[in-house]
């Protein structure tokens, strides 16, 4: 009989791919709507088209969200199940990722200073925003890139 | 602590067992992942997990992981 964590183990990493593939079409999107914006270099149909991408990323984000929720609904009931799954080292990629995220915060703040010199920011806020969006995808992204290694 | 200067014996108790890395990992409660990480030494296990494998293997845990020189 197969062990069913790697079942589960695979499906959490095919629901967390997705996820990170929504993440980065959401930002890559956003930055460049918001960079165009700022530059005032935002035309019409690319507004649309981005906007376009921004709904793909939030689509897949919620699809891939729903997924990981299943895996977690699955394995909750079996507390042996759930401790093989959410083992020590994925507490540890856990951990290890966070600090990519900060570190993908403070890289997304210092673009946006260097930025601030070539073209005034209007829109403080978005920017900030902006550095939390790239937080989260470098979370996902070090989390990801640590689970396949 | 970098995991280069630990090494294991871990492939070599699976083999005294014939036990497959995914039949390891579903001795100690952990993914075969885990198993495969630890063995190749990208991952230092804690203390508990080495002594869990150890059990399972029935040896000391010194038996399974030794500094390098």
């Amino acid at each position: 009989m197969s062990y069913p964590v790697e079942k589960y183990d695979r499906l959490r990493q095919r629901y967390f791919r997705i996820y990170l593939f929504g993440q980065v079409s959401f930002l890559a999107a956003w930055t460049v709507r918001l960079v165009l914006r700022e530059t005032g270099a935002l035309v019409e149909w690319l507004n649309a088209a981005l906007g376009g991408f921004l709904l793909l990323g939030v689509l897949v984000l919620f699809f891939s969200f729903l997924g990981l929720n299943k895996v977690r609904r699955a394995v909750a009931g079996d507390p042996a199940l759930k401790d093989a799954l959410y083992d020590e080292l994925v507490r540890v990629n856990w951990d290890k990722a966070w600090k990519s995220g900060f570190l993908a915060i403070a890289a997304g703040l210092a673009f946006f200073a260097v930025f601030n010199f070539v073209s005034p920011v209007k829109d403080v806020f978005a920017f900030i925003l902006t550095a939390f969006f790239a937080g989260a995808a470098g979370y996902t992204f070090a989390f990801y890139r640590l689970d396949r290694s | 602590m970098r995991a280069d200067r630990l090494k294991n014996t871990l492939k070599v108790q699976r083999a005294r067992m014939d036990w497959s890395q995914e039949e390891l990992a579903r001795k100690i409660g952990v993914t075969r992942k885990t198993v495969n990480t630890i063995e190749n030494g990208v991952y230092i296990p804690s203390t508990y997990l080495a002594l869990k494998m150890a059990k399972a293997f029935g040896v000391a845990v010194e038996e399974l992981f030794q500094l390098t020189e």
